[in-house]
Parts: C-alpha cells; structure tokens; sequence
C-alpha cells in the first residue's frame, strides 16, 4: 500500500488531475447548454406503422430539423399504453422524455382509474394538441337501402337489436360512439366488437354485419371503389369531405373526436416547454409537411395556446366521464 | 397468359439495379431478424419507417416485403440449432429439427427447410399471382361463424400432433386455452386474471412463452452434460441426403398447398399453417411415430407451409386493402406514406407496384435460398463451440429475445416462468406441443364463437345454418370421432396405457 | 407419496381455482357467453381430466416407485441458472444491457462451469461488447441503458 502512495507523488499527481479535468470536460451532460443539446425520446403509445404512430413520426422527422437534435420514437403499447403514460410521468422534468399519444387514451386511463400513477390532469401537462386528427367514419353497404343516419335510426326503431355495426375494441372511440348513438337516439343496435376499422370492414364487405366504425382513411378505398358508402363521421374528414357528421345530422353528442397529444411530465421549466411549443407549433404549420399529412388523411388543427388546451384536456376528460369504467375496458378485478 | 407477361415484366422491374439492392437489404434483414426471437419483422419494419419518407416507393416496399418473407427462412434455423424459435411460426421445427441436430443431422435440416421455404415461398407467388382475386373474394365469407368452425377443426388436428398420452395433450392444450384468457377480454374488455399486475393486461405473450418453454427449458435439462453428449460429434454430412429428398418431397408439396391455403384466409396466423402441415404429415405417414425424434418430415411440411402462407397472407391486403396483422398494418402504413391507397383497385390502379412486388419476390426467394445454404457451414460450427460457452449465449439469447417483444421486464419474467414449467413438463412427460396450439388457437376460437352468438343473438344454430361454417363443423366432427373409429388408433391407445402402469 | 397423485393434486387445484375465478368473471350476458364462459371449460375440462389419472394412478396401488428423473442431482445448477436469470430480469433496467450482461455471462461461466477467472473476464467482455455493438448500435433494438446511460 506505502508503494502505491509513493507512486502517486510528484508529476503523477499533475497528470492525474490533468487527465481527470479532461474527463469531466468530455462529459457533454456536465455542461449547462441551452435545450435540446441531446437526442429527445419520443414515446409513442401506439403500434408502429398505425394512424397514431405515423403522424408523430412524420412530424417527429421535421421536429429534428428545426430543433437541431435527433428525436428517437419509441414504440410502448404494453398494458394498452399505461405503460408509456407511466413511464414519461415518471421520468426527469428536462423535456427530454416527452408522449406521444391519442389523448383519449390518457383520458379513458385517469377516468377509469384516477389514483393510478399516470393521470391526465395530475401528472402531465400538454405540450401540443391536434385537435380531431382524424375521423371515425360510420359505414354501410353501397347496395342496402340504408344511406344516411336519418334510415338507420328509422330502421333500428322498427326492429329493435336487429341491425349490426362492427365497432372496435372495448373503450376505444370506434366503440364508444356507438354507445353515444344509441343513448342519444334511444335505440338499440347491436354493437359486435372486433380488433380494429380493417376487421370491420371486411366484415361488412363479407355482409356478415350491417355497419361498421372504422378510420375515413382504411374507409376511402372502398366507398371510391363504390363497396361501401360513409353514413356519418364524427369530424369532418379531410379525405371525404362529402361525408355528413354526426352532429349536422342531430346528433351533436357523438363526438368523441380524437385527438393526439405531445404531453410532458408536469412541472416542466417554462423556457423548455416553450420552446417545445413554439418549435412543435411552427413544424405543423409548415406548408409542405402541412400539405403532406393532409394528403394521408390527417387533419392539422394544432393547439398550443396554454389556456386552450388545458381546456381541450379537460373536455377530453369530460367526454369519457359519461362512461362506466366497464365501458373504458378498466373495470377493476 | 397475361399473368404470366405480367409477373415477368414485374421480374424485370424487379431486376433493376436499385430494387435488387433493396430487395437485397430486405432479405438479409428479414433473415437477421427471424433468427433472432423476439425481434420480428413488425419490429425490423418499425425500425425502418422514418426511411419511408426518402426512398424511392417500389425499392422501399421491395425491400420491406423481404423482410418479411425472410424472416421465415431464418425462423427455422434457432429451432433447429438451439431449440429456440427466432419466429412463432418456427414452434412446430423445433420438434423434429431440434431432434435431428441432436443426432449430427443439423446441417440436412436445415438444408431442407432452406428448400423447402424456397419451393413453397415461389410456388405461392404463382398462387398469389393468378389467384389473389378470386381468393380475396372467398376470403370474405368468412365471418365470426366459419372462423368458429375452423378454428374448431383447427383444434382437432390435436389428436395428431401427440404423440405420448393423449390426455396428457388434452389436458395441455386446455391448460394453453386458459393461459389464453389472462387479459383483457377482447369482448367486453373486462381483465381476467390479471391480479391487478399491469403487464398482465396484455395477457401472456406467445414469444416469451415459446422461448421459455423450448429454449430455456432445454439448456435446464442440459445443464449436466457435456457437449459432447448433446451434439453428437460425428455430422453426417451438410446437405440433405437423396433419401432425406424422396421422404420430403411429398411433405414439401402438401405443405405448399396446406400452407398457400391457409395463408389466404383472413386473420389466421402462418402458425396455423405450420401446425396443420405438421398434423397432416404425421396422419398420412407411415411411421407416425417417428415424429418428434427427427423425422426430416416433421421440419421439410413446416417451413414450407410457413413460407407459403406468409406469401399468401399478402391477399387479403393486395387485394382488398385490408391488413389483417401487425405486419400487413404495417405495409399498409408504408403504402400510405407513399400515397398508394390499397384497396379493391389497388392492383388495377398500381400494376408496376403490384408485378413489382411480386417480381422481387421471386427474386428474393431466389437471393434466401442462395444466402442460407452456404452459411449452413457456419452454423454447424457453432454447434461445436462447447456448452459451456454456448449455454450462457442462448439464455443471453432467449432474454433479449423476450424483452424486445414489449420493452418490458415482465415478457423475460414469462420466459423464466415458462422455463421452469418447460423444465418440470419434460420431467414429468408433458408435451409442450399441445400447449402452443391452445395458446394460439384458444382466443382465436373464443372470440369467434362469442362473436357468433351475438351476431345470432344466442341461437347455437349459427354454426350449422351458415354452408362454410356447416362443412367445417362436419369435418370437425369428422376428425375427432375417426381416432375412435381407427381400430389402429384405439389398439396403439391400449397399449401406451398398459405401458405407462 | 406417488408422485403422479401430486401432479394431479396440482392440476385439480388449478382448475379448482380458475373456475371459482371465472364464475366470478360472469358466465353469461343477455344470451352471449360472458368473459368466464371459456376459462371455465378450459378450467373444468382440466379437473376432469386430473380426476381421472388421479383416480387411475391410485388404483395401480401404493407399490409403485417413483421413477429417478435426475432432478436432486442438477437442482443447483438449475436454480442458478434460474436465479441469474431472475436477477437479470429485476437488474436489467436500473443496470443497463451492458453490466447485466457482462456480469451474467461472468456468473455463469465461474460459478456454473466452473472456469477460471481470466478466462471468464475475457469470454464475459466479448460477449458484452459484441451484442452491444450488435443489439444497441446496428438495430437499436431499445435494450435499457442503465446507470451506464451517460456514458452510452
């Protein structure tokens, strides 16, 4: 032990404390740069390739640019994107972790279940919303007498639990609004679950059920190809515009319009979050990418107004509290 | 014949300079991910998105569609080497390839299920090619009721994949049906079983199950031997003997067609595909009870199946417009980043797309099969490197494997659980067999079933009124009454019994 | 005790529970199997079964011996393996991919094969480093970075 104390005296000493301060100024994160001088983490709470994902990637590829930094999208969908709320509610308050994620998901969560650890109201704040996405589209055969929603509540009236609509999963908007529907026409359609808009829709095409929910952009194809026809939406769509919504037809109370969010952990340092805002806000609103979402079917309605949008999350959550938890999918065991 | 001018011209569209490079990329990518399980082409195409916004639209889909039919060529090789499937569609290799690599004869396993994905992968473009339409059409029929009565006649096929104790595989594949069920019910989305554990909601991934229960449970059994005892030193040679080709040629042609067929329909997994080949070669063998000890059989049906029923998953999409998985959503998705809108018309309105992409299939078949036999050599020397090196690589292996499924700790849990009760099944002389294909085919069933009784608002008659789902309940019934009718069948029963006490 | 009775003990206790769990799932709704529907069959389908070998192992009689499966001999070794596996899992995110794996890697070849230090060190570092550059860098497969995140 003496050996190595006598080995440290003298010139060791300098070059130790030299190589020591070179180490510490290699460490970019000791520094106090302006934000972003890192890459961000994107996490999306929805399957790649899917409505949800494709928008945030697509802005997420201009957002690098104009941010100077490289963002990374990480897909979580485990526990039906509980999971990915968890994990950026949890994570450190820099901006660096940031959600990307349909907001009524986050809605039906904290609904559900208020005191589980990721809730929209106590644990984030909103960092950029778009407000109605994308439509939901409700869908009937081109060659049934049905064609608008005035026939079908006519029909469903005079034969109660007869008709058949193809809704989503438990939860999800595709399902609710049916649900919607039927409170506010007070009629009883039978609504017969499947995993998603592609499912319903071959199955309408197939003629095993009389209608089916499904996103305008998996819908456009086949109304083109005169298969199907569009009875009603929820917002109006950027890729068929000829379709009436809900609320021009009578019913104002299906309006489970969707949303995606950019959300933060809550207690966000102001300057990071506005310039996070401000960068996000001016991506969208670029022509080219502006022009390029619309061609995919997206409408861009972007938020970013604090005011505005604390109002829009708190609508959101209003929107779903109408529902039981065993209709969000969350009933406790 | 215009078909046939057609696939040609997509061939030499296909051709190009640029397509090839990326179909290339595509292929040696989809094999890297096949091999290793967990990350599957959903994962790989993920990756790969943000590339969708700069690549020319043909090269990039051409590449895309290669890895997914690449990833059923290297699926094969983990289950034949360590037991391991790199895909879910590579379960059933397991069985028998696994068997062979045991007794020197890795390097003819893999060999034919090299072939044997190419024959079936290429002869199923034809397939694709001339009978997409035609097929989308009938694909359509099936609702809730038929997938009902397949699903049953699905589960039938049981009866053949067993080859101990029958009601040791009864009892297996109803304990993988309530393995099924913890979840969230896809009905009413109420939780079942779950204990409140978050992760749980999702219910038990295949993967991580199937890792667990073949691959890490191997290596426990293992653990006391010497290498030497598991690999058999002496290899038999590289490539599949002239014999190894009389006995697989037959299984090679009924799985391209079995595989082609159920690939076509709506929704079904190609591991459906895999386990109907593999049930259907054991009841026309004449040595049924070979399977399961390295019957070249038992891996040539299976991974042709698998190659030509991921071929044939493509109609419903190509066709129609309608992705029916995560790895059709996600092409789907590419096509949309490109404009292309599939649909009805899609093939109508983008035939060099379409040609094109069927064209670098062709070619891209072609590429696998000439990537995959020279790395056989390779492959074989891995066998060789002594267990205890290799042990920790396949649990490394395994739990990357698990992970990457969901980013989450709790799928390698599942496999260390899987790997325990893996481990104790082989003790006690349960076939884990039996278990994936209730894993598999149990929610599949539940969900149509239910489905069906609300469509007929609780009238079981659904099943019997309706012509698709009529035949399939007969031959349902068929199947399950004709063991008992085999007078073979019932004497082979007897005497296991007797054997057993 | 045999040990075929207590594998069946084990079945019918599990099927025993997933039936009481699933009648209280609910069994049916308005004319349409409910959530429990299924996992009971499944669950009676699997106590049914376990009754009867249950009942046929009893009757071959108590003379019967247990069959040697090997297992009191590996029992450590496979409890290692298990608990270096568990360990991995529970570090795997506060660690990183990098230090788990090198020290499982490490854990294993000492202390279930038995070799060496140095030989374990290097084999360990390898192995580390090469699914890094492997898993990390070429696919970015997202494997949690750990305490090591800084440096990473």
């Amino acid at each position: 032990m003496t050996d190595y104390m006598n080995y440290f005296g003298g010139a060791m000493k300098l070059k130790l404390i030299i190589v020591a301060l070179s180490i510490f100024a290699a460490c970019p994160p000791l520094y106090s740069q302006s934000f972003p001088n890192k890459p961000i983490e994107l996490v999306v709470s929805s399957s790649p390739g899917g409505g949800v994902d494709l928008i945030f990637r697509l802005i997420a590829e201009e957002l690098a640019k104009n941010l100077k930094t490289q963002i990374n999208v990480a897909n979580q969908t485990a526990g039906a994107g509980a999971i990915a709320a968890e994990k950026v509610a949890a994570a450190r308050k820099d901006g660096y972790t940031l959600l990307g994620t349909l907001l009524g998901q986050v809605a039906t969560m904290s609904v559900a279940n208020p005191k589980a650890p990721a809730n929209l109201l106590r644990d984030f704040q909103p960092i950029a919303i778009l407000h109605g996405y994308a439509a939901v589209i409700m869908l009937g055969r081109a060659d049934s007498d049905i064609k608008t929603l005035k026939d079908l509540v006519a029909q469903a009236q005079k034969k109660p639990g007869d008709l058949i609509v193809a809704v989503g999963p438990p939860g999800t908007s595709l399902t609710l609004e049916v649900e919607l529907l039927k409170r506010a026409a007070k009629v009883d359609i039978t609504s017969l679950p499947f995993a998603g808009s592609a499912q319903g829709i071959t199955n309408l095409l197939g003629g095993h059920v009389n209608f089916a929910m499904a996103s305008d952009v998996a819908a456009q194809p086949h109304i083109k190809a005169g298969k199907l026809v569009g009875i009603a939406v929820d917002v109006e769509s950027a890729v068929l515009p000829d379709v009436p919504t809900f609320a021009k037809q009578g019913y104002p109370q299906v309006n489970l319009l969707a949303s995606v969010a950019f959300l933060g952990p809550k207690g966000l340092p102001d300057a990071t979050a506005k310039i996070l805002t401000d960068v996000i806000k001016k991506t969208a609103e670029e022509p080219k990418l502006k022009e390029n979402l619309k061609s995919r079917g997206y409408n861009v309605d972007i938020r970013t107004a604090s005011a505005d949008m604390n109002a829009l999350v708190k609508e959101e959550i209003d929107k779903y509290s109408r529902f039981t938890p065993e209709d969000l999918g969350w009933k406790a065991q | 014949m215009a078909t046939l001018d057609a696939l040609t011209q997509g061939i030499f569209i296909a051709a190009s300079p640029l397509n090839l490079l990326y179909g290339f990329l595509g292929v040696l990518l989809g094999t890297l991910v096949g091999v290793l399980p967990g990350l599957g082409p959903a994962g790989a195409i993920a990756l790969l998105l943000p590339l969708a916004l700069h690549a020319p639209p043909l090269a990039y889909l051409i590449m895309l569609f290669g890895i997914t039919y690449g990833a059923q060529y290297g699926g094969s090789t983990t289950s034949i080497l360590v037991n391991i499937p790199g895909e879910a569609s590579s379960v059933i290799t397991c069985l028998d390839g696994y068997a062979m690599a045991r007794q020197g004869r890795a390097g003819p396993a893999l060999g034919i299920a090299a072939f044997g994905s190419f024959i079936g992968g290429t002869i199923s473009i034809f397939g694709l090619a001339y009978l997409a339409p035609a097929l989308a059409e009938f694909g359509l029929h099936f609702g809730p009721p038929e997938y009902a009565a397949l699903m049953l006649f699905g589960l039938t096929a049981l009866v053949y994949l067993a080859h101990g104790a029958m009601d040791k595989a009864i009892l297996m594949a109803l304990f993988g049906i309530l393995l099924a069920s913890v979840g969230l019910d896809p009905v009413t989305g109420q939780p079942r079983f779950t204990f409140d554990i978050l992760v749980l909601r999702d219910g038990v991934g295949l993967t991580p199950v199937v890792i667990g229960l073949f691959g890490i449970s191997e290596v426990l059994v293992n653990l006391r031997s010497e290498a030497g005892e598991i690999f058999q030193k002496k290899i038999t040679g590289l490539l599949p003997t002239s014999e190894d080709w009389k006995d697989s040629a037959m299984p090679i042609a009924r799985g391209t067609i079995l595989g082609f067929l159920v690939g076509a329909i709506p929704g079904l997994n190609v591991v459906i595909a895999t386990f109907a080949a593999y049930a259907l070669e054991k009841k026309v063998s004449k040595h049924p009870e070979k399977f399961g000890r390295g019957a070249i059989e038992g891996v040539a049906a299976p991974e042709t199946a698998n190659n030509a029923a991921s071929c044939s998953g493509w109609i419903p999409l190509l066709s129609l417009g309608l992705p029916t998985g995560s790895v059709t959503s996600l092409i789907f998705g590419a096509l949309l980043i490109h404009g292309l809108a599939p649909g009805p018309l899609f093939i109508k309105n983008s035939p060099e797309i379409f040609w094109g992409v069927l064209g670098s299939m062709v070619i891209g078949n072609v590429l696998l099969l000439i990537l995959n036999l020279p790395l056989i050599g390779l492959w074989i020397k891995v066998l060789q490197v002594p267990y205890f090196f290799l042990f920790p690589l396949i649990i490394l292996f395994g739990i990357i494997g698990a992970y990457t499924t969901s980013g989450t700790t709790g799928d390698v849990v599942i496999m260390i659980i899987f790997g325990v009760v893996g481990y104790l099944m082989r003790k006690f002389a349960y076939e884990p067999a039996p278990m994936v294909l209730g894993l598999v085919i149990g929610p599949l069933l539940e969900t149509a079933i239910r489905r069906s009784m609300i469509m007929s608002k609780g009238s079981v008659a659904i099943f019997f009124q309706r012509p698709i789902a009529a035949f399939f309940m007969s031959a349902a019934l068929l199947m399950l009454l004709s063991p008992l009718l085999t007078r073979r069948r019932i004497g082979h029963e007897i005497i296991e019994k007797l054997e057993e006490t | 005790m045999k040990r075929e009775t207590v594998i069946c003990g084990f079945w019918l206790l599990l099927s025993l529970y997933s039936s009481i769990e699933s009648y209280r799932l609910g069994l049916s709704a308005a004319n349409r199997p409910g959530p429990g529907f299924f996992p009971l069959i499944a669950a009676t389908g699997i106590g049914v079964i376990a009754a009867l070998r249950l009942i046929g192992s009893v009757r071959t009689g108590v003379s019967a011996k247990n069959p040697d499966l090997g297992i009191a001999g590996e029992a450590k070794l496979v409890l290692y393996v298990i608990a270096g596996m568990t360990a991995y899992a529970f570090l795997l995110e506060p660690l990183g991919f990098f230090l788990c794996t090198l020290l499982l890697v490490a854990f294993y070849l000492k202390v279930i094969a038995g070799r060496g230090w140095l030989i374990t060190l290097i084999f360990a570092s390898v192995v580390a480093l090469t699914s890094h550059i492997f898993f990390d860098v070429l696919l970015r497969a997202e494997l949690p970075r750990g305490v090591l995140d800084w440096w990473m």
